[in-house]
C-alpha cells in the first residue's frame, strides 16, 4: 500500500485538525506510518466520546470515570432515599446515609464486566433515565445494588473470593413487604439482603408503572451482562416471587475496597472499574442453575440482542427469521456492499486519466503561486461541503483545483500496489 | 431501513472524503501511466483505507484495515475469549461472515456481529461517498 496515504501533503494548518506525518525517507515501514497516523486518532477521541450514540461507542475505560461522577451524584441521593421509612421512593434531598441503615454500606460491590462496546451505551442511557425519573427508579437501583453483593457490615462477611448462589424464600417476601421499613435495618445477610432485595421489588412492584418496566426491560437489554438478565425480570417476577427459586451467580473477587464506591452505582450498569469482570445473572424460572448453562444464556442473549440490531441495519432482514438466514442474509449484504465499492473505484480508476495534466499543471501554477496557503481555500470549501447537504454539493471547480494542487505538490513516493 | 444521518460521529464522512480525495490526488500522476487494474486496486485500496481512517482506531475492523494489530488495551472481550466459537450450529455462515468483516477471524461471535454492523454503515457511507466523488468528475 502506497505509504504516501499517511504523509501529509504539505499543509501548514488542516481545517480537519490533521497532522502531517513526517515522510522518512521510506525508512519506516508502512504498518509503523499508519501506527502513528492513527495515533492521531487521540484527538478524535474525545469527538467519539462526545458523540456517543448508541450504536457507536467503543467500551474504553477512561471515560468511565466521568460517567461515574454522575452516577455518584445520583447515588448518594438514592442512599438517603434509603431512609426513608415511609416507603415511597421519593428523592429525599441529599442526606447522608444515617449509620444505622445498612443499605449503603451493604450494597457494596456492583458487579460488571467490561464488555464490547455497549458498555457506555448502557451506562449512558440508564444515566439519562435517571435523570429524567429519579424517584421511581431508586428502589431499583437499590435492588440491583444490593443483590450484587452480599452485606459486609452486617451478618455474615463473605470470603472475599466466591461464587454464591442465593436462594430466595417466597414466604419471606411478603412478611418483608408488609413491614418494609422495619424490617430493612435488619437484613444483613445474604438471604436478607436477598430478601429485601425481593422485598424492595415488592414495594415498587404496585408503584411500578408500566412504563418504569419497560424501561427496565429496556434498560437491561441493552445491558450485555448477565445482569441484563436480572433487570428484566424485576416486575415480571413479582408475581412469580413466591414459588420461585432463584439463583444467583456471583462470581466476586475483592469487594471490600469497592464499597463505598459502589454504593453508589447502579450495579445494573457496567461498572467503572476496568479489571472487574463478573457476570451477574439471575436464572429465570424452570431453567438450569448450572453456571456453565448461565452463561451459555448470557451469551445466547448477548448474539440474539446483536442479530436484531443487525436486522434494522439490513434491508429485507425483518422477513427473514431465524439466525441462520439472517446470518446469510447479512452476508449478501455485505458482499454487495463490497462490490459496489469495488465497481465504484474502478469507475473512479477509469475516469481518473482523463484529466489533462500538462496545460491543467501550468495553470494551477499561474493561478496558484504559493502552494500551501492557497489549499485552505478549496479545502475548507469542499470539506464544508459535504458534510451538511446530502445532494451532490460538489463543486467542480474545486474538485479540479484539489487536484491541480496535488500535482503541484506531488512527493513522488514510490508506488506500491496495495495487496489486501 | 435505519437512515443514518450523515453526521454520525461513528464515521465522519467528511475525514473519509477528505481523506480519500488526498490520496487519489497523490496518486494521480503516479498511476496514470499504469493499467487499469493497478490503477483500480490503489483506488480500492484507497477507499477502504479512507474509511478505515474515518472509522477511527476503536474498531477492531479498522484496526485490522489499517494494520494496527498489536493491541495496546488490556480490556480484550473478557468474555467468550474463545474466539472460534460459533453462534450455534451456524459454522459456515460464521466463518464466511468472518472472511467478509476485515479483522473477523479475531473476534468471538458476539463482537463479530458487531464489527459486522459497523462496518457494514461505514461501507454505506462510502459509498455515498464514491458516488458523489464520481459525479463530481462525470
Amino acid at each position: 500500500m502506497d505509504k504516501a496515504y499517511f504523509i501529509d501533503g504539505g499543509i501548514s494548518s488542516n481545517p480537519l485538525h490533521l497532522e502531517a506525518v513526517p515522510w522518512n525517507g521510506g525508512k519506516e515501514s508502512y504498518l509503523d506510518q499508519g501506527l502513528r497516523v492513527v495515533e492521531r486518532f487521540s484527538h478524535f477521541d474525545s469527538s467519539f466520546s462526545s458523540g456517543i450514540s448508541p450504536s457507536s461507542v467503543g467500551g474504553d475505560a477512561f471515560l468511565l470515570p466521568e460517567i461515574m461522577g454522575k452516577e455518584q451524584g445520583f447515588g448518594s441521593q438514592f442512599v438517603g432515599a434509603s431512609d426513608d421509612s415511609s416507603g415511597k421512593m421519593n428523592l429525599a434531598p441529599l442526606a447522608l446515609p444515617p449509620p444505622g441503615s445498612g443499605f449503603g454500606e451493604r450494597a457494596s460491590m456492583a458487579k460488571y464486566s467490561l464488555l464490547g462496546d455497549r458498555s457506555f451505551k448502557g451506562m449512558n442511557m440508564n444515566n439519562v433515565e435517571l435523570g429524567q425519573r429519579s424517584p421511581i427508579p431508586v428502589g431499583n437501583v437499590k435492588l440491583s445494588r444490593i443483590c450484587s453483593s452480599p452485606s459486609l457490615n452486617h451478618g455474615g462477611s463473605l470470603p472475599e473470593k466466591q461464587i454464591t448462589t442465593q436462594i430466595r424464600r417466597g414466604s419471606r417476601i411478603l412478611s418483608a413487604s408488609e413491614g418494609k421499613s422495619r424490617k430493612l435495618p435488619r437484613l444483613s445477610s445474604n438471604d436478607d439482603s436477598s430478601v429485601s432485595e425481593q422485598m424492595q421489588r415488592a414495594e415498587t412492584g404496585p408503584k411500578n408503572s408500566n412504563e418504569t418496566n419497560s424501561k427496565d426491560r429496556k434498560a437491561c437489554k441493552r445491558d450485555e451482562d448477565g445482569s441484563l438478565s436480572f433487570k428484566c425480570q424485576e416486575g415480571s417476577n413479582l408475581k412469580l416471587l413466591k414459588p420461585e427459586e432463584t439463583a444467583k451467580i456471583q462470581i466476586s473477587s475483592d469487594e471490600k475496597p469497592n464499597r463505598d464506591s459502589n454504593e453508589k452505582q447502579k450495579t445494573n450498569q457496567k461498572p467503572p472499574e476496568p479489571p472487574k469482570d463478573y457476570i451477574h445473572v439471575r436464572a429465570r424460572r424452570g431453567q438450569a442453575t448450572d453456571s456453565h448453562s448461565l452463561a451459555e444464556r448470557v451469551r445466547r442473549e448477548k448474539i440474539s440482542e446483536r442479530m436484531k440490531l443487525l436486522q434494522d441495519l439490513v434491508p429485507g432482514c425483518n422477513k427473514v427469521t431465524g439466525k441462520a438466514s439472517m446470518l446469510d442474509e447479512i452476508i449478501n449484504y455485505v458482499q454487495s456492499l463490497q462490490r459496489q465499492v469495488e465497481f465504484l473505484s474502478m469507475k473512479l480508476a477509469s475516469v481518473n486519466p482523463g484529466l489533462d495534466f500538462n496545460s491543467e499543471n501550468r495553470v494551477a501554477k499561474e493561478i496558484y503561486p504559493s502552494n500551501s496557503p492557497s489549499l485552505h481555500r478549496p479545502l475548507d470549501s469542499f470539506t464544508h461541503s459535504i458534510p451538511p447537504t446530502q445532494a451532490p454539493s460538489f463543486n467542480e471547480d474545486d474538485l479540479q483545483s484539489i487536484v491541480i494542487m496535488g500535482f503541484a505538490q506531488d512527493h513522488s513516493p514510490a508506488f506500491n500496489p496495495h495487496s489486501t | 431501513m435505519a437512515m443514518t444521518s450523515h453526521r454520525n460521529p461513528s464515521f465522519p464522512k467528511s475525514k473519509a472524503a477528505f481523506r480519500f480525495i488526498r490520496i487519489m490526488r497523490r496518486l494521480r500522476r503516479r498511476t496514470a501511466v499504469l493499467p487499469i487494474s493497478h490503477r483500480y486496486h490503489v483506488i480500492r485500496a484507497a477507499a477502504y483505507t479512507s474509511m478505515a481512517y474515518a472509522a477511527g482506531p476503536r474498531r477492531a475492523w479498522s484496526r485490522a484495515l489499517l494494520g494496527m494489530n498489536n493491541k495496546r488495551r488490556k480490556t480484550s472481550t473478557s468474555h467468550g475469549e474463545n474466539p472460534r466459537s460459533s453462534l450455534g450450529c451456524h459454522f459456515e455462515a460464521e466463518e464466511h461472515l468472518r472472511d467478509l468483516v476485515p479483522g473477523g477471524s479475531d473476534m468471538d461471535s458476539a463482537s463479530l456481529l458487531d464489527e459486522a454492523g459497523h462496518y457494514i454503515e461505514c461501507l454505506k457511507a462510502q459509498i455515498e461517498i464514491m458516488k458523489k466523488i464520481l459525479l463530481g468528475y462525470s
